[in-house]
């Protein structure tokens, strides 16, 4: 599972690789695909391999290559025993399967996050999520979606917003997280912001990060709010009590409180990262 | 292991370094670094140690360092080496 937010970092830099040491991000992807190029693959793979015990009891992800030659040298790096998220882009069911074979074979502790950017991908979501039981999350990869489309990338994004939606509810359906797209216009906090908003607001858990200047607003707009948090536990609190234990709804203050207020209410303690006996 | 051919790794960016293996006869260690001052003596005995590790025995490494970590010598300095005797 990647959380909230997850803040990509060039696995060639080691500039950025030491400035997200102190960055509060859910997870951190390290990126040996797009961020990398084709000359510096192996480098790259050797800098991570030497940098990942710096981020041991982090949360970690590897963006691993869609490239044949190389992503099956990427995987070896879980053998370090760091990384538990492998993601992997412009997904399909079939490169799924082989990946998750090959972390069977090698013993590893690793989920699979499927980065959604094609056409293609989008058509066999579902097959993408039967393929593994290690598929934990989708994530929604706009910028090489809206180029396979053949489409301009806009601010306002009506472009991807028929993969967005879909990719959300297949998440949804699946009971696995999904991450939206970055906003990629670093200097444009109120276009996040906004961006987020949407984002949770047509079902996606938590967003991609490509700053660390983004973390922070990304987390606030997933993250539940005090007050939704207190009325969570006291919804759950009373769900308890033994006198509404075996009723299909009961009030409390005013309020019909049935199964889905009830299964809101858990999903809100679960997203605040708050460990509790849900019913 | 000996150096064969001439090859880099690594950049002059802030936080990296640039490293250079050259063939020669013998080993050969030359360190141009922004904290040679601080940590020469830490930094020669680090790239010896890597450079046993990798069994390099003959071929002259010349480091440009622009204030890397040790995760990151140890690193470009293998990236180097590897590539050198490939």
């Amino acid at each position: 599972m990647l959380g909230i937010c997850s803040l990509f970092i060039p696995a060639s830099s080691p500039r950025m690789i030491n400035a997200s040491f102190s960055v509060e991000a859910d997870s951190l992807i390290f990126d040996l695909e797009d961020a990398v190029h084709i000359s510096e693959k192996d480098s790259a793979r050797i800098l991570l391999r030497n940098a990942l015990p710096l981020f041991n009891g982090r949360n970690i992800a590897i963006r691993i290559n869609a490239n044949d030659d190389y992503w099956m040298e990427d995987l070896e790096l879980f053998r370090l025993g760091i990384a538990h998220n492998v993601v992997v882009p412009k997904a399909r069911a079939e490169q799924i399967k082989q990946i998750s074979a090959l972390l069977d074979d090698m013993n590893a502790d690793v989920d699979i996050e499927a980065l959604i950017e094609s056409a293609d991908s989008l058509e066999e979501l579902s097959e993408i999520c039967r393929a593994s039981k290690r598929v934990r999350g989708l994530l929604m990869g706009g910028e090489d979606y809206s180029l396979d489309l053949g489409v301009e990338r806009t601010r306002k994004g009506d472009e991807i917003l028929f993969a967005r939606t879909k990719i959300a509810n297949v998440a949804r359906a699946y009971d696995l997280e999904s991450l939206d797209t970055p906003f990629s216009d670093v200097q444009d906090e109120d276009g996040l912001m906004q961006d987020a908003k949407f984002a949770k607001g047509i079902g996606y858990t938590g967003k991609l990060s490509i700053n660390p200047l983004q973390v922070k607003g990304i987390q606030k707009v997933f993250r539940p709010e005090d007050k939704e948090i207190k009325w969570a536990q006291k919804i759950l609190d009373a769900a308890g009590m033994p006198e509404n234990v075996g009723l299909g709804a009961f009030s409390l203050d005013g309020k019909m409180i049935d199964l889905p207020v009830i299964k809101r209410a858990e999903k809100t303690i679960q997203r605040a990262g708050i460990e509790r006996n849900v019913l | 292991m000996n150096i064969t051919k001439r090859t880099i790794a690594g950049t002059l960016e802030s936080c990296d370094c640039l490293v250079t293996v050259y063939p020669d006869d013998k080993r050969v260690i030359i360190l141009n670094s922004v904290s040679a001052v601080r940590f020469g003596k830490h930094l020669n005995h680090l790239i010896n140690n890597t450079l046993d590790d990798l069994g390099l025995v003959t071929g002259k490494v010349e480091i440009e360092d622009k204030g890397a970590l040790d995760y990151c010598i140890v690193a470009r300095i293998t990236a180097a080496v590897e590539r050198g005797v490939r």
